[in-house]
Order: structure tokens, then C-alpha cells, then sequence
């Protein structure tokens, strides 16, 4: 499957919760009109006869909208932001005791719709969510996560994390240009082509994070990953009828790894919603083993800097910034392709990935009313197989404009169009945590 | 398709709607509801949480996105009966409007002395909350020192024009604490008391002016949605934004300067015992109101000022306005403009209802606003325990505010009702010249007589306005059967923006009236 052929322009929906309380009907049709009203037939001013027909030709669509967005919003991000140690309030809500169950919708022309369902509870400073979608027969999440808080405002967070899937992805080498690296062996006519790959992997992630002092957070983490890795069934543009047999380390093969990464954070924005001034920092440092002595053990690193700048007004921010992640194998054995690293917060269509991978932006954002700001944003990334090699030549890169929506500590979502040299994506996504700052142990 | 087909569309469609004719409603030959028993026993339901997040992906997605693919007009509410008023229910109670405010004649001040409970406040996060004597639970809420009665006033006046409007709102009462009356039930009780009482609050004689608020009135289960029904209680049968009461309270908190109302200000409560019992649904934190939010002793800049597509067309780069000092006349007020511009009240993020409010809701709020009349502002201001100058004061602003909003309510619409029908005439009562905002003189209306399909069943007539009560007779020609009085008002020669159909059911003799649009 090659997206960028089959998909020129993306729309990618992905939705994710919502109270289930949601109601279409508007007042003409409410039942209690009739009941209440004493009204067997409602008024039809001039012109209704029209502005029904348009309404009953609108049902198509109002209906598409109701399923994709009928399952919208936010409680996810209450265990979506966890890389940032939660401001109480803002992360845990405002009411104690709430129990949500919640559909969950995930939609991209092109793929596969996603459908599920998230259980959330929490009570005082603890917090609960299993959640669970199905794709298709090959494809499948079930996650479950717990949460508590500790201290006076509950500046420690401790979290645990079950996670199984099985979905199905794309993998197109190692390099800036894939079809002119010479460490992919692609079979003969195929240089340059995508394998989709089919991988099962089982996930369990232990974390403490604390907030030290008001700008800097502290988060341990340490995850037991298994995996394993198969040609996609019914797929054509497989792994292996793209990629010379056995040059791929981690195909067609099971591994199991542990992941543990220190990280350390300073914020000095006053708010995390909306615009505001400051400087972001981010260090950190891990280090992944193969339990099996199969593949090579790894050092990670890498960090992130982000400066936002108040230009005129205090909420209309320039914010240029810079991220860097570094895999870097200790020994001659093979890494398996899926630890390499790539640029997460990228907002274009790359795929690329490598031992060192580089992301360079420059966003925009002002606010147009309390909760919601506009972003204009141009995105560069490049990967590379060691730091001297990064360079600017084959860079990839996105260019948009997108509307964000917030509260008052917190992103809640955003619609995005992001345009490069060979697509265009339209990006809507609520309950998400912004992918900007990465997560290693959620890749 | 092709082209010339995809052309052709918008033309069928300037067709469709040049050539429909309006039809009238057709209403039910039954008296109209006087009350919704939606006060049946049910279970106790779950406490209804709050996400902010959750809430704001709701109004600035969803609601809007959903209405933009929604043609038709938002419609009459579905609490609205035959004859176009609000029944009584749990979430509306009209009798109030007929004797002083007084509401629950069950509840009374509290008794010292006071015990601080470990429980978080509901009608305000500043207020303390506590037990009395006879173990009655309150929220005590204190005022800044140089301003005594700021907060406290409004709570009280807040609570007591509500309820006159025949909104559900906690009853509540200005008291003198002394600090020897309070004592804590726990360390983390008393904690909260020392929070409390190290804060810094106006004296009335050596004791806190405060205002003492009785919450919760059952068991207290959250907050109303502001847009769907609850699920949990099979009484809740109308989509909360399609709730007249909820619509109407945009005129009313203009009215009161309640700049901060929102979801948060609408909370359900259980009351009976659990499985026997019903909930009701209170207006809660109105000590934000009366302008109380809105002091600001200088100039400031507004960086939210203008409109979303203003900011959008500016990329943010414009400069920044600044607004002016808003200082009350007196301390002990908020800031509360004599003047308003009606229709110029909102609040963010958005309330669901207010978006749907029509203009027969609005009509129906400005003759809540009459009906409570300047009584109601009088007992409740001499409630709040203000000095003589700040309550002539803001009695005055009240007025003032009330005819403004009362004037335009009642000029969005043909607002007439129906006074009587003797014989075959209907008595019509114009709520516009009754409340002085309109002149008899150079009034007339001018009255189609439609069949149930809109058809003219005799020629259309004007008459001229008698004063307060007009008389309109039925066409002699019409023997008997359903007939609309489709009804216009025309006011020194500017017709109102909307008719007014009375639906009525004719014979011989007489006719009675079925329902009522405006």
C-alpha cells in the first residue's frame, strides 16, 4: 500500500471520545413540541418547502458527521498528556467520581476505520481507562491504564500501562532517501517502495514523574515491549517482496525489549492552552536491551527546545523550535527497523527514519477568542545515520495552517491543513496529545 | 452530473422557496398543559462530572458544526404549551411570580454557632462551607474589605429576582458572623476555616458581613447540561437547549450582568428520599453577577477584543484596544451599566441555549420581567442589607435595564396575548402598550384570517388599537371550524418583524382559543 499514490490528498479524522450524550435533534422535532406544545404539524414559513429538501439532502452527511464526531473530545487527553506531569485540576477535571464510557472513532480516507470504545473512571487522585478498538480482523488496540496521584496537589504521578495491538504499517528504509541508501537491499524494482508489514506487540510501561518545582518535571519510565513482525496478509507491497530476504533485522522475527529513559523538562509558559510566552526545554536519556540477546542493545537521546515569543500582543506567539533524537546501537548486531528514530512531531507525510532524526520548525499561533488560537506553521526534517551527516540536502518538509482549540492548561484538539511538495492532509484531531514533544515509549 | 444539471439546482431551489406559501401551525383541540408532572419518582442518578475540555470540543465542535449542516430554524421550545407560555415543572415554577419572593417557606436563616465542614463549595469556590446549629448545611461567602455587600448583595438579590422570574434558586440571607461562632469538624475542616477566616473580609460591627446560602436543598448531583437530557433521569424528556426557561435566561442575566454564566450556573438536585424522589434543577453562583465581575479600577488593554474573524483577518498583529476603567457609583456595587443595547449579551464559552433563543423566547422573558415587576427589585435589594444610597442606586439601574430589555422583548414580535374571547371575538391584550413601552396612539394591527393550510378564509382587516385590550371580531361570512387570526402589529406605520397566530376553534357563537404563536 503506498499512501502518498493511493491517497493523494489524506483526510485523516481521528476522534476520540465523548460524553455520549450527545443529541441531534433539533427543536422542530422534538417529540415533546407535540407533547407539551399541543402541536400536531408544526408552522412551514415560506421558503420551508426548500430548506427542507436541503435538510433531508444534509442527511448524509449530518450523519457522517454525527459518527465521526459523535464520539469527540477530551477525557483521553487526561492520560494522553501524562509526559507532562499534570497541574491537578486541569488533567484530572474539575468533579470526582465520574465514570465515562465513550465510543471512539478514527477515521482516514483511504484506510480502515477505526471504532472502539474507552471506560474512564476516576476517584479523588485516582484515575482508571481500558479502551479498545477494532479496525479490521488484523487489526486491533486494547489499552489499559492506571493513574495516581501523590502529595499536596498531586505534583507526583505514578502510572501504569497495559497496552496489545496488532495493526498494520508501512516501512520504507532507513535514510533520507531511502532508494539511494546502500544499507537498503531492495529487491529489483521495487526501489523506493513501501513494505507493509503486519506487527502484534504487547506493552507494559511503569512511570513516576513529579513536578520539582513549578517549571521542571522529572519523569522515570521503563517499558517490557514484545513484538512481533509479518508480512501483512493480502497485501501485495509486503516486506518481503520489496526488501532482499534478511536485511530487514526484526522482520518476520519476535523480539523483546526493555526500554528505560530519564527525562527532565523546564516550562516557564505561565499556561499550557492558550499562547503564552516562555521557553521549553527538554533532555532526555535511555537505554533499550533485547532480553533474548538477539538484537543490539541501544543508547537513546536526544531533546527538544522551543522558545515562545510575544510579538505585539501577549497571546499572539512566535515560536520557533528545534528537536533532535539519536538511537545509537552499541555493537555490530542488528537494531531491529522499528527502534530507529524518526521525527514525531512532524506535520507532514515523511515516513523516514534513522539513527539520528531532526525536526526544525516555525509556528505562529494567536488567539481568535477565549479557548481557541490559529497556527500557521512550516515544519523541515531529515534523518541521517550519525549527527555530522545531518544535512539539509533531501530535506522533507510541511507547510499549514490550522485552528487549535484549548482550556486553560491543557490542548484539546486541533484541525489542521498541512501541505508538502506531494500531498496534502487534513488533519482533525480532539483528545490527542499534541505528538509535538515525541514519546519514545509510546512509538 | 453535468454542469448545466449542477447549475440548475440552485434555480430549482430559488423556485421551491419563492413558491411556498406559509401554513400555520395545526394544533390539537385540547386545553393546553399547565404542568409537566415531570416530577415523578425515580432513582437516585449518578453525580453528573464535568470535563472543561470535554465541554469546549462540545460547543466550539460539535453543537456548531451540526447547526451549520441544519438549515431550519432552531424551533419553538419543548417546554413551551398551547398557548405559547412555559408550564409549570421542576425546572419552572410561575407561581412565584404571583406572591413576594419569599420562596421555600420551609427554609430559614441559619443559627450560630457554625461548624466548617470538609466539603468544597458549590455556589462559589471562595465560600466556606459549613453546618449550623440544627445541622443544616450553608456556604458562607465573604466581601473584599473595602467593598462590603459586593459579593454578598448579589447573592441574595441574585437568588430572590430569580425566583421571581419563577427560576429555581437557593435561598440565601446576609448575616453577621462573628468569629467565635465558627469552630472546624476535623483537621481538614479546619483548615479550610483558617483559609477562611485569613482571608480578608468586610466588618459589619466587629462581625463578617456574609451571605449565608442553603446548599444543597436534597442531594446535590451535579451540573445541567446545557444541551442534552440527562440520562439518567426519565423525567428529563426536552433537550436542555430546546428548554424556554434556559433560552430565556440570556435576557435575564443581561438583565443582572451576569457576564459569567454558563454551565457551571445550572445544577440539578434530588430531592425526596433516594427512589422516591425527583430532581430540580437551581440557577447557582449569581453572587457573579450584578456587574460584580467586571470592576476593573484602570484602563486595561482587551486582548479579546473584536470577533473571531477579526483576529483571524489580523493574524493577531492588530493593536491591542483598551477598554476603560469600570468603576461602581458606590463600593459596595458592581459594575452595572444604567444603559444596555439589547440583544448585545454573551457569554463564553457559549451556552447552548442562548445560541437558540428566539424571538418568541425572548417575548416570553420580557414578560417574566413584567410580570415580576418593580416589586420584586424593591424587596429584594432591601434583602441585601445595602447602605440606603447604593440600594436607591442600583433599584434604579435595575429599572432602567428591565424596561430596555422589556421594550426590545416585546418589539421583536407581535406581542399580543389573548385576554378573552367573548362570544365570536377574541380580546386581545397588547403586552407592549400594558407595560408603557408602547403608545396606543398610531398602533393598529392588521388581522389575516387563515384556514389550517393558510388559505385566506376572508379578506384581511385592520383595526385600530384600543388601548391595553383590543377586540377583534371573527368574520361574520365564517359559519364555524378551525381558524388562525394571523395578526400583525403596525406601530406608527412600522410593522412588528413577526405575526402572532391565534389558533381558535369557531361555531356560531362562539370561539375558543386553541394555541398561540409568536
Amino acid at each position: 500500500m503506498n499512501r502518498r499514490r493511493l491517497v493523494p490528498i489524506a483526510l485523516r479524522i481521528a476522534t476520540l471520545l465523548g460524553s455520549g450524550t450527545f443529541a441531534s435533534s433539533a427543536a422542530a422535532d422534538d417529540p415533546s413540541e407535540n407533547e407539551v406544545g399541543g402541536v400536531i404539524e408544526r408552522a412551514s414559513p415560506p421558503g420551508d418547502t426548500a430548506r427542507s429538501a436541503v435538510d433531508a439532502l444534509l442527511f448524509v452527511p449530518r450523519s457522517v458527521v454525527r459518527i465521526a464526531v459523535f464520539a469527540s473530545t477530551a477525557t483521553a487527553s487526561f492520560f494522553e498528556d501524562q509526559q507532562v506531569i499534570p497541574r491537578t485540576r486541569a488533567i484530572l477535571g474539575t468533579e470526582d467520581d465520574a465514570v465515562r464510557i465513550t465510543p471512539t472513532v478514527s477515521l482516514a480516507s483511504g484506510l480502515r476505520p477505526d471504532l472502539g470504545a474507552r471506560a474512564t473512571s476516576r476517584t479523588g487522585s485516582f484515575a482508571s481507562m481500558l479502551r479498545t478498538s477494532i479496525i479490521d480482523r488484523d487489526s486491533y488496540v486494547v489499552e489499559g491504564r492506571l493513574l495516581q496521584g501523590l502529595g499536596d496537589r498531586q505534583r507526583t504521578q505514578l502510572v501504569l500501562e497495559g497496552y496489545q495491538e496488532r495493526r498494520i504499517s508501512g516501512w520504507s528504509g532507513v535514510g533520507p532517501v531511502p532508494s539511494q541508501d546502500g544499507r537498503n537491499a531492495f529487491l529489483p524494482g521495487h526501489a523506493g517502495g513501501a513494505g507493509v508489514f503486519l506487527q502484534a506487540r504487547q506493552r507494559i510501561i511503569v512511570a513516576a514523574g513529579t513536578r520539582v518545582a513549578d517549571d521542571y518535571e522529572l519523569l522515570l519510565s521503563s517499558s517490557f515491549q514484545r513484538r512481533k513482525i509479518e508480512d501483512a496478509p493480502d497485501y501485495v507491497d509486503t516486506i518481503g517482496s520489496t526488501f532482499v530476504p534478511g536485511t530487514v533485522p526484526g522482520a518476520y522475527d519476535r523480539s523483546e525489549r526493555i526500554y528505560t529513559e530519564a527525562t527532565v523538562r523546564r516550562d516557564t509558559r505561565a499556561v499550557r492552552g492558550p499562547p503564552a510566552a516562555g521557553l521549553l526545554l527538554e533532555a532526555y536519556g535511555g537505554s533499550s536491551v533485547d532480553t533474548n540477546g538477539v538484537y543490539v542493545p541501544a543508547l537513546h537521546a536526544g531533546g527538544r527546545a522551543s522558545w515562545f515569543i510575544s510579538v505585539v500582543r501577549k497571546t499572539s506567539i512566535i515560536n520557533p523550535r528545534v528537536t533532535l533524537d539519536v538511537v545509537s546501537p552499541l555493537n555490530s548486531k542488528g537494531l531491529p527497523f522499528v527502534e530507529y528514530a524518526s521525527a514525531s512531531g512532524f506535520r507532514g507525510v515523511s515516513g523516514r527514519s534513522d539513527r539520528v532524526a531532526a525536526l526544525a520548525s516555525l509556528d505562529y499561533r494567536w488567539q481568535l477568542r477565549p479557548f481557541v488560537a490559529a497556527r500557521i506553521f512550516v515544519d523541515f526534517t531529515t534523518v541521517a545515520p550519525t549527527i555530522p551527516k545531518l544535512s539539509v540536502e533531501h530535506l522533507a518538509w510541511a507547510a499549514g495552517f490550522g485552528v487549535d482549540l484549548h482550556s486553560s492548561q491543557t490542548a484539546i484538539g486541533r484541525i489542521a491543513f498541512a501541505g508538502a511538495p506531494d500531498n496534502v492532509q487534513l488533519i482533525l484531531v480532539f483528545g490527542l496529545a499534541d505528538p509535538g514533544f515525541g514519546d519514545r515509549q509510546h512509538r | 452530473m453535468n454542469l448545466r444539471r449542477l447549475l440548475a439546482l440552485p434555480a430549482i431551489a430559488v423556485v421551491l422557496a419563492a413558491c411556498g406559501r406559509y401554513r400555520p401551525a395545526v394544533f390539537a383541540d385540547r386545553p393546553p398543559v399547565e404542568v409537566v408532572h415531570d416530577d415523578q419518582a425515580t432513582p437516585l442518578p449518578s453525580r453528573q462530572g464535568f470535563d472543561e475540555r470535554e465541554h469546549l470540543s462540545d460547543v466550539y465542535l460539535r453543537r456548531p458544526l451540526f447547526d451549520v449542516i441544519r438549515p431550519l430554524d432552531f424551533g419553538t421550545g419543548g417546554d413551551v404549551n398551547a398557548l405559547d407560555e412555559v408550564p409549570a415543572s421542576t425546572w419552572y415554577e410561575p407561581l412565584l411570580t404571583k406572591r413576594a419572593p419569599s420562596g421555600n417557606a420551609n427554609a430559614s436563616p441559619p443559627t450560630f454557632p457554625f461548624i466548617a465542614l470538609d466539603e468544597s463549595p458549590t455556589t462559589s469556590p471562595d465560600a466556606l462551607v459549613v453546618g449550623d446549629a440544627k445541622g443544616v448545611r450553608y456556604e458562607l461567602l465573604t466581601d473584599p474589605p473595602d467593598k462590603p455587600g459586593l459579593h454578598t448583595a448579589a447573592e441574595v438579590l441574585g437568588s430572590l429576582l430569580l425566583r421571581s422570574l419563577g427560576l429555581r434558586a437557593p435561598r440565601a440571607w446576609i448575616v453577621g458572623v462573628p468569629e467565635s461562632t465558627l469552630s472546624s469538624n476535623g483537621a481538614e475542616a479546619r483548615k479550610r476555616l483558617e483559609a477562611w477566616l485569613a482571608r480578608k473580609a468586610a466588618l459589619v460591627g466587629g462581625s463578617r458581613r456574609v451571605s449565608a446560602t442553603l446548599w444543597p436543598p436534597g442531594i446535590d448531583v451535579g451540573i445541567a447540561s446545557d444541551f442534552s437530557l440527562r440520562g439518567d433521569d426519565p423525567n428529563d424528556r426536552v433537550e436542555h437547549a430546546n428548554r424556554r426557561t434556559l433560552r430565556a435566561m440570556r435576557i435575564f442575566a443581561h438583565w443582572m450582568g451576569w457576564t459569567s454564566f454558563g454551565v457551571k450556573s445550572t445544577r440539578d438536585v434530588y430531592v425526596g428520599e433516594p427512589g422516591k424522589g425527583h430532581l430540580v434543577h437551581f440557577m447557582t453562583g449569581v453572587s457573579r453577577a450584578f456587574g460584580t465581575q467586571d470592576l476593573q479600577d484602570l484602563p486595561r488593554l482587551d486582548e479579546q477584543a473584536g470577533s473571531l474573524w477579526w483576529h483571524l483577518g489580523t493574524f493577531g498583529l492588530a493593536p491591542v484596544p483598551t477598554t476603560p476603567a469600570k468603576i461602581a457609583a458606590f463600593p459596595s456595587l458592581g459594575y452595572l451599566s444604567e444603559t444596555l443595547v439589547p440583544g448585545d449579551f454573551d457569554v463564553s464559552p457559549p451556552y447552548s441555549p442562548f445560541v437558540r433563543l428566539t424571538p418568541g423566547d425572548e417575548y416570553w422573558a420580557g414578560k417574566r420581567l413584567i410580570d415580576a415587576g418593580e416589586d420584586a427589585i424593591r424587596i429584594g435589594i432591601e434583602a441585601t442589607e445595602l447602605p440606603d444610597n447604593a440600594s436607591a442606586h442600583l433599584e434604579k439601574v435595575l429599572n432602567k435595564r428591565r424596561r430596555a430589555l422589556i421594550a426590545h422583548a416585546t418589539a421583536v414580535v407581535t406581542p399580543l396575548d389573548v385576554a378573552a374571547n367573548a362570544g365570536r371575538t377574541v380580546w386581545f391584550k397588547d403586552r407592549a402598550i400594558a407595560a408603557g413601552v408602547a403608545q396606543r396612539k398610531g398602533t393598529y394591527y392588521e388581522v389575516s384570517y387563515l384556514d389550517q393550510s393558510g388559505h385566506e378564509l376572508s379578506p384581511r382587516r385592520s383595526f385600530w388599537s384600543a388601548g391595553e385590550i383590543s377586540v377583534v371580531p371573527l368574520p361574520d361570512a365564517f359559519e364555524a371550524g378551525p381558524m388562525v387570526l394571523h395578526v400583525r402589529s403596525v406601530r406608527d406605520g412600522i410593522p412588528a418583524p413577526r405575526w402572532c397566530d391565534v389558533h381558535v376553534v369557531v361555531d356560531h357563537t362562539s370561539a375558543r382559543v386553541i394555541g398561540i404563536r409568536h
